[in-house]
């Protein structure tokens, strides 16, 4: 009985399908495609490595393999602005580390002095960050997304980048990847999420950071890169549901932001994953904004009332900083504040200009992976993703009554 | 549940007509949108579709009315033009209706109704989400042209999800021309 039911189930969601198909679609071929004679009006990058060792680590995702390398950079007008900057690679992500096209991070042996160079040049830069130097850059292969809007997670990066919020997040650049001079694909140049990027974006050294980082497999807030002392003491204080030596250790307008966008977005993978904290020599901790490719997932659930009761250690710190006198009432002033610059509108001219950056270069892409299809799919793909967010703001305000 | 069983049994009490039983039909579905369909902020152009259905429904009748319960499958195919590119496709959607009819004479009746399907493909389907199922309204006009033979003609119309991106495949106004056969042994 449970076989036929469940073949009956199964049927169903395979019968239960559309089937989007275009017949005149024509790609750029990518043989003999190089950085010098692409035709684009992105940045290209051009990696050097050794192609046996790089083949070793893109053939073993799971493993942590780093592979010695040189940068070149043209600017869009296709000038070479340096060549040969030596970088230290490896294979980012986790899930998404399986995709065809693997998000690579790039470590540079000197901080890259970004503000002669110009590989990310935001028109807006969120108060307190410095992008002056780079100690560290991902390209990164728009994670979950991948082969679907290419433009997700950008885009609600700059959504949270306009609406002036106070914690740390990973500018972008979209431009095309070569390695040893063979097309790798269109990425996103992305700054990192972790001490390195900590510490260039604070302009302090890579010592005085202390990064907390969630564990995904239990939940648990854990010391990942930088200086013990303070994430260990941090640790503890939670372990002990210390709530005054907590209130002490977290910053709490970076804490409050954070949450309520992550909230506000529905971010799926989010918070028994994807959260990361830094302190610089011993402040109070500031939290991390990425990975939001499972944003709007889910367009019903508020996420900050499944907070009162789940058991990762975001949710528990949630619980504390809730003692705290006056903090529910602050949280409330402030999602009044920011839901008021945040909106569909918003997000949706975000989408289109970053869509726009990207029309003329993604069949490239398409002709590499073979996805998106299709210009046309691609383009279903983005009314989907400004359907999704619509609904999700729609039904988050209904929530809150805001 | 009081209730329920208080219009079951009144229900009951009429339960006298011929046309009492398990119905399956089958039809040719003419599918088309009032209004043009944009997708990313460009017009669908030479936008076609049709498709078949095919399915089954208990007919209750109460005197001069009739109460359908159906259930269906239907497949539609489409075809058009986006900016430079031409696209064909098709959708599998699973129905449920609920309708009421009114008869004028020995071989006509006329009815409104509420229709139900899958909007978003089953494997998109997730919990705390919106857009999983579509709502339609229906009239149908259903024609005896033996014991227990009709032909109908149904139009329904989209009331929500009102939304371009699902309307490409699944089009707002589609129109019906169908047959139906009561099995003679329910």
């Amino acid at each position: 009985m449970k076989v036929k039911l469940l073949l009956a189930t199964l049927g169903l969601v395979i019968l239960g399908c559309t089937k989007i198909e275009v017949t005149d679609q024509k790609l750029p071929s990518i043989i003999g495609l190089t950085p010098e004679n692409v035709n684009t009006k992105l940045a290209v990058f051009n990696l050097n490595a050794d192609s046996i060792e790089f083949r070793r680590m893109i053939r073993n995702p799971g493993k942590t393999i780093f592979v010695k390398g040189a940068l070149t950079y043209r600017d869009e007008n296709q000038m070479e602005i340096f060549n040969n900057e030596q970088v230290r690679v490896e294979i980012k992500g986790k899930s998404s580390a399986y995709k065809k096209m693997k998000s690579l991070g790039m470590l540079f042996n000197q901080p890259l002095d970004n503000s002669t160079y110009n590989i990310l040049q935001p028109a807006k830069v969120v108060a307190n960050h410095n992008l002056s130097n780079l100690n560290a850059v991902r390209f990164r292969n728009s994670g979950n997304d991948f082969g679907e809007t290419m433009v997700k997670d950008i885009s609600y990066t700059q959504l949270a980048i306009q609406a002036d919020v106070d914690f740390e997040l990973m500018y972008y650049r979209p431009c095309h990847v070569f390695v040893n001079s063979r097309y790798y694909g269109l990425m996103n140049l992305r700054t990192e999420n972790n001490m390195y990027g900590m510490a260039g974006l604070r302009a302090v050294d890579t010592g005085d950071i202390s990064l907390v980082k969630i564990d995904f497999d239990n939940g648990n807030l854990e010391w990942d890169e930088g200086s013990h002392e303070m994430a260990d003491k941090f640790v503890n204080a939670l372990k002990k549901q210390d709530a005054e030596a907590i209130w002490g250790m977290i910053n709490e307008s970076s804490f409050i932001d954070y949450i309520l966008f992550q909230d506000y977005i529905g971010n799926h993978d989010w918070p028994h994953n994807n959260t990361r904290m830094y302190s610089v020599k011993g402040d109070p901790f500031r939290f991390v904004l990425y990975d939001m490719d499972f944003a709007a997932f889910n367009t019903k659930n508020a996420i900050l009332p499944e907070m009162e009761y789940l058991n990762d250690d975001l949710s528990k710190l949630y619980r504390e900083m809730r003692k705290k006198s006056g903090f529910d009432a602050r949280l409330k002033q402030r999602q009044k504040e920011l839901y008021q610059r945040l909106s569909p509108e918003i997000f949706n001219a975000i989408v289109d200009k970053n869509a726009l950056t990207i029309e003329d270069e993604i069949p490239y892409f398409m002709a590499k992976y073979g996805e998106p299809e299709s210009i046309f799919h691609w383009r279903l793909k983005l009314d989907l993703l400004k359907r999704e967010f619509r609904l999700r703001d729609k039904n988050i305000r209904d929530k809150y009554d805001l | 549940m009081k209730h329920g069983l208080v219009i079951f049994l009144f229900l009951s009490a009429f339960s006298i007509n011929a046309q009492k039983g398990l119905f399956i039909e089958a039809g040719f579905v003419d599918a088309f949108n009032s209004r043009t369909i944009i997708v990313d902020g460009e017009p669908i152009a030479n936008y076609q579709s049709y498709g078949y259905r095919a399915g089954a429904f208990y007919n209750y009748p109460i005197e001069k009315f009739d109460i359908r319960l159906g259930a269906g499958v239907k497949q539609l195919y489409f075809s058009g033009r986006h900016e430079l590119l031409n696209f064909k496709g098709n959708t599998t959607k699973f129905t449920a209706s609920l309708t009421g009819l009114y008869s004028w004479n020995e071989v006509l009746k006329t009815g409104i109704g509420l229709g139900m399907e899958n909007n978003r493909d089953f494997s998109s389907y997730r919990a705390q989400t919106s857009d999983l199922f579509r709502y339609n309204a229906h009239i149908l006009i259903n024609y005896k042209v033996a014991n227990s033979i009709n032909l109908t003609l149904d139009y329904s119309r989209t009331i929500l999800p009102y939304s371009d991106f699902y309307l490409l495949s699944n089009p707002i106004d589609q129109l019906t021309l169908g047959i139906n056969y009561k099995l003679p042994w329910l």
